[in-house]
């Protein structure tokens, strides 16, 4: 670490720089700067321990609603279901290559590169313990928190099934409630403050400094 | 709760990772300083925020034309052959009775992204420095970041409705060009309110006192 002196009890607003005692905040309610309006911190709702768990059911989650059909489609007679890997990797053969990659990376890589990080980061902090590759991995989840599409990807399932329901008699399948359910889950596990890591992790560092 | 200071005065830096205060401030355009916990270089402002947002901003206002020029969508049904386009898929929908479905497509595809240019815009090139219009602009700068993702859905729409079709003989679906142009014009306008730092807004305050 460099020789830079750190302030571990002030906090700066992200949005206009105003400066804050984080001590004072903590029992405060009011979470928002008073110059911009902006929030400061999001708050820790869950513990470590709730958050591991509510990433190992968004885990569970997200390997059903890539197993389980999305959609059961038939015709006369002609029937045929569709797991959102199958169908992403059917149209990844044709024309369609490009819209398949960027909708495979936003709906099945992102959302799972996040929970496999975030499992990997927490079951260590669970036992009070910073993994390795700490900073690495956060910077990861930092990087890619706006590109999981996880509620949009519900929304699309829907608006598909309705525009073939014109055409061709297309029924949900059980993949669709798995993603209704992963949807908010995402949003809870990937959005959540990380500052509790962040000290959890400072106490480990080798010196300290101030 | 707040000191009243800002951290020019104080000579302080966040960390944009951790969020960790560091001193220095004033060393960080001279030499590259690290953030004390996590070794994240520190910087004052996002690397050069304006001109790169404002690049993002043009280049997905150029490709937003062909994406409505160009059809989206090929598809075949029943004997159906037919091209749609962003607005004609819309208007497809409304005809065939489901309205709700035409503006939700309509929000997404037109509404999102035309209000993401005029509020970016807004963002880069306004000038006027009030309390009020400070407090409005940083709320604004949210409220595109929170809502940019959802005009994918036309892009993940016309990717689902494609590969559901692949699996029956009965129908052909495939994406046009005009998806690709639409899904670039969507991660461009991303990468744009992304790269806008906010505190530039309460730096032209402070200029200006
Ligand atoms: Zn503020
Ligand atoms: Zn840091």
């Amino acid at each position: 670490m460099s020789d830079v002196r750190a302030y571990p009890d002030l906090m700066l607003c992200e949005q206009c720089d105003e400066v804050y005692d984080r001590q004072a905040m903590v029992q405060g309610a009011s979470c928002f700067c008073s110059r911009c309006g902006s929030r400061l911190g999001k708050g820790s709702l869950l513990s470590i321990g709730a958050w591991l768990a509510w990433t190992i059911t968004a885990g569970c989650l997200f390997i059903f609603a890539n197993t389980f059909p999305v959609a059961t489609i038939s015709l006369d007679g002609l029937q045929s279901e569709a797991t959102v890997w199958q169908s992403i990797s059917a149209l990844a053969q044709g024309p369609g290559t490009p819209t398949a990659i960027a909708a495979g990376v936003v709906i099945i890589g992102i959302p799972g590169f996040q929970i496999a990080l975030l499992l990997w980061l927490l079951s260590f902090a669970a036992v009070g313990k910073a993994c390795p590759y700490f900073v690495t991995v956060l910077r990861f989840l930092h990087a890619s928190r706006p590109w999981g599409m996880t509620e949009v990807f519900l929304l699309g399932v829907l608006v598909a099934i309705v525009k073939l329901s014109s055409y061709l008699h297309v029924v949900a399948g059980a993949g669709v409630v798995c993603v209704a359910l992963l949807a908010p889950l995402m949003v809870v596990i990937t959005a959540h403050d990380t500052d509790e890591l962040w000290r959890l992790y400072e106490r480990h560092l080798p010196c300290r400094v101030v | 709760m707040s000191s009243g200071m800002r951290a020019r005065e104080l000579d302080l830096v966040s960390c944009y990772l951790c969020g960790m205060v560091c001193e220095g401030r004033s060393c960080c355009e001279i030499e590259t300083l690290y953030c004390w916990r996590c070794g994240s270089a520190l910087r004052v402002r996002k690397h050069n925020s304006h001109a790169r947002s404002t690049a993002y901003l043009i280049a997905a206002l150029a490709l937003y034309i062909p994406a409505n020029i160009y059809p989206v969508m090929y598809t075949k049904m029943l004997g159906d052959e037919a091209d749609s386009t962003i607005v004609g898929g819309i208007m497809e929908f409304w005809e065939s009775g489901s309205w709700d479905i035409a503006l939700l497509i309509f929000l997404a595809s037109v509404a999102v992204p035309c209000t993401k240019f005029i509020a970016m815009s807004f963002l880069l090139w306004n000038g006027s420095t009030t309390e009020q219009a400070m407090v409005g602009k940083t709320r604004l700068l949210k409220f595109v970041e929170g809502i940019g993702y959802w005009s994918m859905l036309d892009v993940l729409v016309v990717a689902i409705v494609a590969a559901l079709i692949q699996f029956n003989a009965l129908g052909v679906a495939e994406p046009r060009l005009g998806i690709v142009f639409f899904g670039a014009t969507v991660v461009l306008t991303m990468m744009s309110a992304l790269s806008f730092d906010g505190r530039l807004t309460w730096d032209r305050k402070v200029a200006h006192g």
